[in-house]
């Protein structure tokens, strides 16, 4: 059963995915920050991250830099959530390794299929 | 008889001498024979005296003997015996005397030999018996002997031959004498003869010396004498080679040269004669051209205040007086190229009325020369001319100065003569001459006209001089009332000339700097003045940069020192009203704290869009969760209402999409990929997919593209995006009627028109239009939607393009949109483009 980790510092968008990704036959777990987003990858070892990018203390690009920084866990899918819808946004997430994104206000149904070709 | 003439003088002289000479010698020698003859004649008179005397001494020779012995014989005395003896022996003496004086005469010693020889027999058979018989006493015997005679006989013998020789003797003594006579009368005759011949001779050869000599010499000086008065070529003869025929020869060559230059003085003179006729025929000449130039002078100077008719007639005039023609027309070339009649003199009517002169008129247009032209029998054929005289010769002179024609005139005159070359020499100087005070008076008469017309315009010149000084005094104050504005604006205002120098500077431009106001910068002062003071000092070299250049541009400077500052430069050039350059503008606004609230209301936009985000995600998740049925399952009305509810949160999360799009399009922050866009293309697809929600509306959609549009430079998404707001805005504001698209392109624009028949925007609204949230508020906008960004966005984009977007309308009628974009001619010139992107 694939593990997702959710870092977002939004319960009710939080909530909504879990629901969604747990109908759909993912363990989801959850961090509301991004410090307690990077101690979650570690201690759970999830299969993908779905990151929000703006959340106080870090940010969503601040924990892909830091993941990306151990090797263990430099090939771990991680899709960006985020407000901004602009290509520049995109690109500057991919140009930190992120692997996907999802722009807000998004659908639940979209985020599945997009943990799921990821994972493929 | 030639080579004695020949003979030099000196000889002829010398031999005349000795001729002379030579006779007195012939002369001596006959007399000198003449002496001889007479000596010999003596000699021979000697002789034979000598002779006679020896012939007598031997006759007494013989008689002593006869006479001895007789004497002896008769005495017998011996004494008588002795001149016998004394005649014996003479007698021989005698003879042999005799035989040598006459041993030259044969006869005469034959004679004498005979004698001898008579006498020796005489003594033998004689004288000698007969002294025998004495001596014998035969004295008897002896006297008859003697008396016998025998002894006479031979003595008779001998008497007779010694009478012979003397006859002889005497006969040749008298020969001899008549001979010697005659010699000596002939020798002094000869002598005489000889001397009268040398005298006669020497006198001839004298006189003919002297004539030989004198003779030519006065042939000579006759010659001298005639050609000493001048008749020259006068020959002497030559007669003979001497010195005197050289003088002759000397002096016929002499003669013959003075001849000569006599004859080539005397051509010389005779083309002395005609030099100084054709002196006194160009005298003349001269006189007469000094005289025609004069009138000529006169007549130019006459000429210059004239006008062009009263010239042309003048002139004409003065060409036939010329010329003595008796008819003549003078057309001159008007503006239009044509030759038109501009004075005559007995010409038809018709002839000098005609709009234009062709023909031969035309021809000496272009000729260099006059043309001479001639009517045999007078068949000049034209009906040109009214009078009678029957026109034979004409004359076409061009009329030129500087190279170019500017009349022509003809002349004619009756026959025989044709015009004389001279004459149309002196009418081509004629020509040029009257050319020349033709020409001025042309000019002359232009610049009257243009004098009139510059008294016209000094009038009005005046008058404008008023107005100017009244406009004058108006700059001033309005330079002066610009200056108070100028210094009374908050923004920092400084023109520069061309040469990078401040010309015209309010103090707030200084301050700005904080530099004082009094204090007179060059660029590059300016430049280290802000150096230090600017948070990117490196922004100081482009802000000069831009102060001498002449583009319009705008950017923003951070000033760290002596405060944070931000101030917005703005450089346009500045040009007179005749379009000349007169150097860039620089405006500077303290946008400080516009930057700061600017800075602040992006700030919050951009929470805000987060803040708004989050809520709409939650929203939109949780009914999509209860849509997909992730959460039990719903009724169709809890379905259908919360579909509603989804489709609004989509909609309100394009708003926040459209809201970001502004602000980053503002900021500059917008992307704008760059590629050759066909806009035409783009347009009909854009157009297409509004077809459909026209046609349910009942409205029509046209578009037409004129003819091929070039590329435009740019983001085709973004262009589209222009494309489909205008359509999407023309759609949703129109009832009924159409929308009508049209895209067109002249050299470097693209024009793109979108007109509908809406319900337009009312003045007051048009300006506002393309601001942000801006709608115009009413029942039907309210019933449409929208979110008040798409005019803006679309405006904003157009700009970043290089672009313009305007806009016209009018309530009830509809509402037109006009956007342009640059054309893309293959340069690369991204100037106008993209801030984002450098």
């Amino acid at each position: 059963m694939p593990k997702v980790l959710i870092v977002e510092d939004d319960p009710q968008i939080a909530r909504i995915v879990q629901i969604k990704l747990t109908n759909n036959g993912f363990t989801v777990i959850h961090a509301p920050d991004g410090g307690a987003g990077l101690a979650a990858v570690r201690e759970h070892r999830p299969d993908l991250v779905l990151l929000d990018v703006m959340m106080p203390v870090m940010d969503g690009y601040q924990v892909l830099r830091s993941l990306r920084a151990e090797p263990e866990f430099a090939k771990l899918p991680v899709i960006m959530l985020t407000a901004k819808g602009q290509e520049r946004d995109i690109l500057h997430g991919f140009k930190d390794g992120a692997t996907d994104y999802v722009v807000k206000p998004f659908s639940p149904a979209e985020v599945v299929a997009r943990v799921q070709r990821a994972l493929r | 008889m030639q080579w004695l003439r020949n003979l030099p003088l000196h000889f002829k002289i010398a031999s005349v001498g000795g001729l002379v000479i030579l006779l007195m010698l012939l002369a001596l020698t006959f007399s000198t024979s003449s002496v001889n003859a007479l000596t010999a004649s003596q000699k021979e008179q000697q002789v034979t005296v000598e002779v006679v005397h020896h012939i007598e001494q031997l006759l007494t020779d013989l008689v002593d003997m006869e006479t001895g012995v007789r004497g002896y014989v008769i005495a017998g005395n011996r004494e008588f015996l002795e001149p016998f003896e004394v005649g014996m022996m003479q007698h021989s003496e005698h003879l042999t005397q005799l035989e040598e004086l006459m041993s030259d005469d044969s006869s005469q010693l034959d004679r004498l030999a005979r004698i001898r020889t008579l006498i020796g027999r005489w003594h033998d058979e004689v004288l000698l018996p007969e002294i025998a018989l004495v001596e014998g006493q035969q004295k008897e015997a002896a006297v008859a002997m003697v008396q016998s005679k025998a002894g006479k006989a031979i003595m008779d013998q001998i008497r007779s031959l010694i009478g012979e020789v003397n006859a002889v003797k005497q006969r040749q003594a008298a020969d001899l004498a008549a001979q010697v006579t005659r010699t000596a009368e002939q020798s002094r005759n000869r002598t005489f003869g000889a001397a009268l011949g040398a005298v006669l001779l020497s006198t001839l050869a004298a006189y003919a010396l002297a004539r030989s000599i004198t003779r030519p010499i006065l042939g000579l000086m006759d010659a001298a004498e005639q050609v000493a008065t001048g008749g020259a070529g006068y020959q002497v003869p030559v007669g003979a080679q001497d010195e005197v025929g050289r003088l002759a020869t000397a002096f016929n060559r002499m003669s013959d040269s003075l001849m000569h230059q006599q004859v080539e003085m005397s051509a010389q003179n005779e083309e002395l004669h005609a030099q100084q006729e054709m002196l006194t025929h160009t005298m003349a000449q001269l006189e007469r051209d000094s005289d025609r130039l004069r009138r000529l002078n006169q007549f130019s100077r006459s000429m210059v205040s004239t006008d062009i008719p009263s010239l042309s007639r003048r002139l004409l005039a003065d060409l036939l007086a010329a010329s003595g023609a008796q008819v003549g027309a003078l057309a001159l070339l008007d503006s239009t190229g044509d030759l038109k009649i501009q004075a005559q003199v007995g010409l038809t009517e018709a002839a000098a009325a005609a709009p234009r002169v062709t023909g031969l008129f035309q021809e000496a247009l272009t000729a260099d020369e006059p043309l001479a032209v001639t009517y045999p029998n007078g068949a000049l054929l034209r009906p040109v001319y009214h009078t009678d005289l029957p026109v034979e010769h004409e004359l076409y002179v061009p009329i030129r100065f500087g190279g170019e024609t500017l009349a022509v005139a003809a002349l004619g005159r009756t026959g025989p003569a044709p015009f004389p070359q001279e004459d149309i020499h002196w009418l081509t100087i004629m020509a040029a001459q009257a050319a020349a005070t033709l020409s001025n008076t042309l000019g002359y008469e232009k610049l009257s006209e243009a004098f009139t017309d510059l008294q016209d315009s000094a009038a009005h010149i005046e008058e404008l001089s008023a107005q100017i000084e009244e406009e004058r005094d108006r700059v001033r104050a309005q330079r002066d009332n610009l200056r108070a504005i100028l210094q009374s604006t908050s923004e920092g205002v400084c023109l520069v000339s061309l040469s990078g120098l401040p010309i015209l500077v309010n103090d707030q431009f200084w301050h700005l700097f904080g530099a004082d106001s009094r204090q007179e910068l060059t660029m590059d002062e300016l430049g280290e003045l802000i150096r230090p003071r600017l948070k990117h000092p490196k922004a100081a070299g482009s802000f000069i940069q831009a102060m001498l250049s002449q583009t319009t541009s705008t950017d923003v400077l951070e000033f760290a020192e002596p405060e944070y500052r931000v101030l917005h430069r703005f450089t346009t050039p500045v040009f007179a009203e005749d379009g000349k350059l007169l150097g860039s503008l620089f405006v500077l606004r303290d946008v400080t704290r516009e930057a700061e609230i600017d800075r602040m209301k992006t700030e919050f936009i951009s929470t805000v869009s987060h803040e708004l985000r989050t809520p709409l995600t939650a929203i939109r998740g949780y009914v999509d969760l209860i849509l997909d049925g992730d959460v039990g399952p719903i009724s169709d009305e809890q379905r259908e209402f919360l579909d509603l509810v989804s489709r609004s949160t989509v909609r309100l999360a394009n708003l926040i999409n459209d809201l970001l799009d502004v602000e980053k399009i503002e900021q500059g922050r917008i992307h704008i990929r760059q590629e050759e866009v066909n806009a035409a293309a783009l347009l009909r697809d854009v157009v297409e997919t509004f077809r459909v929600s026209a046609a349910d509306k009942g409205l029509t959609c046209d578009v037409t593209v004129e003819g091929a549009l070039p590329p435009v430079y740019g983001d085709p998404d973004r262009i589209t995006q222009v494309f489909s707001n205008l359509l999407s805005n023309a759609v949703k504001y129109t009832k009924a009627g159409g929308i009508t698209i049209r895209a067109a392109a002249d050299a470097d624009r693209l024009t793109f028109t979108f007109a509908d028949t809406g319900i337009g925007v009312a003045p007051d609204h048009l300006p506002s239009l393309f601001e942000k949230f801006y709608r115009v508020d009413n029942q039907y906008t309210r019933e449409v939607g929208g979110t008040g960004l798409g005019l803006a966005i679309t405006k904003a984009i157009v700009e970043h393009h290089g672009g313009t977007i305007e806009v016209q309308s009018e309530v009830g009628t509809g509402t037109t949109f006009v956007v342009t974009l640059p054309a893309h001619r293959g340069i690369t010139s991204p100037s106008a483009g993209n801030p984002a992107h450098s």
